[in-house]
């Protein structure tokens, strides 16, 4: 998922570095960013996605197309100019300016924190951390999610499991905290994302 | 704004914002209006019509000048108004032509609470919704959509409850519910039982148009007590001047109440109560009813279950078959006197047998007590000196009342609002009938609780389809195990909503539908709900202005005003329809609007939605509707066998004669069939005021549920108890010497639960929320007459203007609910300034079977305010903005 970046730097040595922030500005600048994504939960995943996206700098046309793309903005409300207006108004991601054509989009070194901040990898490591009662569940679901599966086939695997009556809850409490991890994507069906089988890996490389 | 990239012309397309900024509470419009919208005609027509300002039916004459309403006055022809209107249907106008009234469907396009909004077309409204729902319902189940509406101006309940069942999401809620009148309905159907299927279960609640006999001229009721209610300010051309004019005619009143209402100021004994202690004092009046055998030994004897021996393992009334091998399971025991042994009692009554009342009797090995002895001993700790102390009142007084209803009589004891807001919600209610079954003022003239004949209309127009909703899915409904009281309504617990939205936990809800007014203003702990906006996916407000709950929507769907709105309404043995007199702007019909939604689903996919369309599966209710003509016509061709235009010819008519309507003891009428009595709508058709049809609603779901549920943690309770307020000023707590003065609310006459008050005239008339307190409290605090305050609890501080008076409970405050659609643009949005709901508490105790919160009865401190809040407006000058404002001509939809 973090394809565009190189692995092991940290973001906020590298942003020290350019002297672009100072560290505090950096750090409210961050939460700003953090602030306006959490209080949009229908496209919390959507706009991760995009500032990974633009941690390139990318063509503002196939930035459109990207964010059309990703399974979340099927029943979407707002369209990717709107998605992007709140990004950049966020301060998470900033326009260049260009002579000519659609203009270039890139992601903000407090986009880019933003993203470290909430790396996948983290939200999963803090979920199954969270609730350890629940631990073999979610790794059992990502696993169970190799190959799409219905709400139905999840609610089967996880019908009679004790866990889940005291207290009571149900499958989609763990397919929403996946989900809100990154650890699991809907596209008609639920699926593991690669963030979520590389977390796997590493869960089956430690126990080894 | 400078956006010279992603094509400039297509960004600022998509972020393109009507009224932008502007403001749904100054003196913009969301769109600027020139031209009325409207049929049009050079003469004045007058229509005849009801009004729906708040859950009354009053009989409106509706003045149309060039498509346009000039005038409303009341209708004399409805029997229950008999053409006098209130403030609030005389702010029709006011409402209707509001310059602010949300006119089109829009979407959000900043950030929830910024009050930036797009103008977009009903088709993309209702597509970009089912889609939302549709994707929710296949990645976390049909659960995950929650829907709620509320009293205001609703023009039909069960709308969005229908919907919801035919969506197959079991979570419906309101703030009313637990908190509003279902503690009485619930009750009173389960200890009286219910003949008329089409009407609301007998109870006594004025306000909810019920009490039938004050409106029969003959009456001959001698005594009323007004219970916490207050008709005269909440539904005064109906209630509100049938209670006056049975004063005028002599009738005696008690009222118990906080303050010194209307009602009150008038009353023969005024009893001044401790805000949630009521259930002490119902107590101690039934205590004093048995002690004294002021009671009716005739009704409490032969038509009650109180002479019936109660099995102490199961707490069920005893049964033959509980103590001999093939013995009756639907035949009673007594304990009769003559042969000192356990009889049964063959309905309704055997003359051989001489049944005990009261007293303890041995019984196959069982120590058996009757129902009557069973309710004595619970009365029993309750004499008028201990309820005195508890409920802050004089004894002498509380007898005085005591003996005026029980030995003026008939009377009645007409339950108000006041008791469904306290945790013992229920027990309130199950004592109060109980007041009334002993004294026999139960269907006999005179008597508020009666079986009168229903109009083939009823009071429902939209059916809730219920049986669309599996087993599976009732299961997953908010608080359906501990809460079942909530299944007469179908309803779910509020409180376990938020909790879930917050934990995730059972489940976690991601799309919210609303329909109501302004549910930061109606819910209590208001500030409590906040956190649940930044957890859902989606947030559509339907409504037919924006309120503090818009700012945090996605989509906002414009509502008809009742204006613009038909339905068809009983009053007495009449039938009266509301027609709609013209139509504005884009809005829609709510109970249209549920309808398409549901079509489009159905379009998606969606098997539920689609077999909502198809009469085989909908039968007996009539399916969905695509015009709210379909649905009108198919109602009043079902019901009443016209349409609805032949119905609206003829309304207001007579469905039956006046006589034939006013049918007095029902439960003695011979039932061909058995040959003998009809009886009580209940299990044993007798009086149940030992009220076992509650340890059975909780053990099973019976007889709202469909299906068996799980038991509840703990039997509920077949006798009322008192439990004192979550909060109590009695025990000398830290909280209590922090917060002194215990709060309570109540209706204002000028508005209905949180709507109005952007209304010019009526914020004129009551521009900002008074804060009643007594003169001995104000010197202690420090403050004077007109003086701003601050009044606070231990969940948060609003702000109010002192209003000192000695007609109110010295240790008691009143405040009612209250907000600002001038701040909506604002960071407040108008329901921070002066919202006692911001006071109130949403945590437990609950009640034990509805679920109840605490809206009246908390612990609040109050001190000297600097001045008033920001931005709010005072002066009459100001609600100008909102005057009446032409509307725009619009496409024609369907109302």
């Amino acid at each position: 998922m973090f394809s565009n970046r190189e692995p092991g730097i940290d973001v906020k040595e590298e942003i020290k570095a350019s002297g672009t922030y100072e560290y505090q500005d950096l750090e409210s600048a961050t939460n700003r960013v953090l602030q306006r994504i959490n209080a949009e939960p229908a496209y919390r995943i959507v706009l991760y996605k995009i500032l990974e996206y633009c941690n390139s700098v990318r063509p503002s046309s196939d930035v459109e197309q990207a964010i059309l793309s990703f399974p979340e903005m099927k029943a979407a409300m707002h369209s990717p100019q709107m998605l992007l207006s709140w990004l950049k108004d966020a301060g998470g991601i900033k326009q260049l300016a260009t002579e000519e054509g659609d203009g270039l989009w890139c992601t903000t070194p407090a986009g880019r924190n933003a993203v470290t901040t909430e790396s996948y990898d983290n939200r999963l490591r803090r979920l199954l951390a969270q609730e350890p009662i629940y631990k073999a569940i979610y790794l059992q679901l990502l696993q169970f999610c190799l190959s799409p599966k219905s709400r139905a086939e999840i609610e089967s695997i996880l019908s009679g499991n004790y866990i889940l009556e005291k207290p009571k809850v149900y499958p989609s409490f763990f397919l929403e905290n996946l989900e809100k991890a990154g650890g699991l994507e809907w596209d008609k069906k639920w699926k593991i994302t690669s963030a979520g089988q590389n977390f796997l890996n590493g869960q089956a490389q430690s126990q080894t | 704004m400078k956006l010279p990239v992603i094509t400039r012309r297509n960004f600022l397309k998509a972020t393109a914002v009507t009224g932008m900024t502007a403001a749904f509470g100054g003196s913009q419009g969301l769109v600027k209006s020139n031209t009325v919208k409207a049929k049009t005609s050079s003469s004045t027509k007058i229509v005849r019509t009801c009004c729906r300002a708040c859950i009354g039916t009053c009989g409106v004459l509706a003045h149309v000048k060039n498509g346009r309403v000039i005038k409303l006055e009341g209708d004399p022809e409805q029997p229950m108004s008999k053409g006098a209107m209130c403030p609030k249907g005389l702010s029709g106008i006011q409402a209707l032509y509001h310059p602010n009234r949300i006119k089109y469907p829009m979407k959000r396009v900043g950030a929830r609470g910024e009050n930036k909004w797009k103008r977009i077309s009903w088709e993309e409204a209702i597509d970009t919704i089912a889609r939302k729902l549709m994707e929710t319902r296949d990645k976390y189940g049909a659960e995950a959509v929650i829907g709620s509406t509320g009293g205001g101006g609703n023009p039909e309940f069960k709308s969005v409850s229908r919907f919801l069942n035919v969506f197959g999401s079991p979570n419906f809620f309101e703030p009313g519910s637990s908190q509003c009148y279902m503690p009485r309905t619930l009750t009173y159907q389960l200890m009286c039982g219910q003949k008329q299927p089409l009407a609301d279960p007998p109870n006594t609640s004025i306000a909810d148009g019920n009490c039938l006999e004050i409106y029969t001229a003959e009456t001959p009721i001698k005594t009323l007590v007004l219970w916490g209610a207050n008709p005269t300010w909440s539904r005064p051309p109906e209630g509100g001047r049938a209670v006056v004019e049975l004063r005028e005619k002599g009738v005696k009143t008690v009222v118990v109440d906080p303050r010194l209402t209307a009602d009150a100021s008038k009353a023969d004994v005024w009893l001044p109560i401790r805000p949630g202690t009521d259930v002490a004092l119902l107590l101690c009046w039934i205590r004093y009813i048995l002690e004294n055998k002021l009671y009716d030994k005739e009704i409490v004897m032969k038509w009650s279950n109180l002479p019936f021996l109660v099995n102490p393992k199961t707490k069920y009334c005893l049964r033959e078959s509980d103590i001999k091998d093939g013995g009756d399971p639907n035949t009673y025991m007594v304990w009769d006197q003559k042969t000192k042994s356990a009889k049964p009692l063959p309905f309704p009554w055997d003359d051989k047998l001489d049944p005990a009342l009261e007293g303890t009797y041995k019984v196959k090995g069982m120590e058996c007590k009757t129902g009557f002895q069973l309710l004595k001993e619970r009365a029993e700790p309750y004499t008028l000196e201990k309820a005195a102390k508890i409920c802050w009142l004089d004894a002498n007084m509380i007898e005085k009342a005591i003996k005026l209803y029980a030995k003026n009589t008939p009377s009645g004891l007409c339950l108000g609002v006041a008791t469904d807001q306290i945790s013992n919600s229920v027990q309130a209610a199950m004592a109060a009938c109980a007041i009334d079954l002993l004294m026999g003022n139960v269907e006999k003239p005179g008597a508020l609780l009666q079986n009168f004949k229903a109009t083939g209309f009823g009071i429902k127009m939209v059916t809730p389809l219920g049986a669309f909703l599996s087993e599976e899915q009732l299961n997953k409904r908010f608080g359906v195990i501990e809460y079942k009281g909530m299944l007469q309504w179908g309803v779910c617990h509020n409180p376990t909503v938020l909790e879930a939205i917050k934990t995730g936990k059972p489940y976690q809800p991601r799309v919210w539908l609303e329909r109501s007014g302004n549910k930061l203003t109606a819910l209590g702990n208001a500030s409590s709900w906040l956190e649940a906006f930044d957890k859902l996916d989606l947030i559509v407000h339907v409504f037919l202005y924006p309120t503090s709950f818009s700012a945090y929507a996605d989509i906002l769907i414009p509502a008809t005003e009742w204006l613009e709105s038909e339905f068809v309404l009983p009053a007495l043995n009449k039938v009266c329809v509301r027609q709609a007199v013209t139509h504005t702007w884009e809005t829609m019909n709510e109970t249209l609007f549920w309808a398409k939604l549901a079509k489009r689903c159905a379009e998606l996919g969606h098997e539920g939605c689609k077999n909502a369309f198809d009469p085989k599966k909908t039968a007996p209710e009539l399916p969905y509707w695509n015009s709210m003509r379909e649905l009108t016509d198919g109602l009043c061709k079902l019901r009443l066998g016209m349409t609805f235009e032949e119905v609206a010819k003829k309304a207001p008519y007579e469905e039956f004669p006046y006589d034939e309507w006013k049918q007095y003891y029902t439960y003695k009428r011979i039932d061909p069939k058995t040959k003998k009595p009809e009886g009580f709508g209940t299990t044993s058709k007798k009086l149940e005021i030992y009220a076992e049809a509650f340890i059975k609603l909780g053990q099973t779901g019976a007889p709202y549920s469909p299906f068996k549920l799980a038991p509840v943690s703990k039997d509920y309770d077949p006798l009322p108890y008192y439990s004192e307020p979550g909060e109590s000023p009695l025990e000398d707590s830290e909280l209590a010497k922090e917060f002194p003065l215990v709060m309570t609310n109540g209706r204002l006459p000028y508005y209905h639960h949180g709507t109005l008050r952007n209304i010019p005239w009526l914020r004129e008339i009551y521009p900002v929320p008074e804060l009643w307190i007594h003169p001995t409290a104000a010197k202690k605090y420090g403050i004077s007459q007109g003086d701003w305050v601050w009044v606070e609890s231990k969940r948060g501080k609003t702000q109010a203007k002192a209003y000192v008076t000695a007609g109110i409970n010295p240790g008691v405050v009143y405040m009612e609910r209250f907000w600002n659609p001038e701040t909506l643009d604002t960071e407040t949005h108008g329901w921070r300034e002066m919202n006692v709901n911001l006071l109130s508490k949403n945590d437990a105790p609950y009640n034990d079977v509805v679920g109840t919160y605490t809206l009246r009865g908390y612990q609040v401190k109050v001190s000297k305010a600097g001045g008033p809040p920001k931005g709010i407006w005072t002066k009459p000058e100001q609600f100008k903005a909102w005057l009446p404002e032409p509307s725009d001509p619009t496409k024609q939809v369907e109302v």
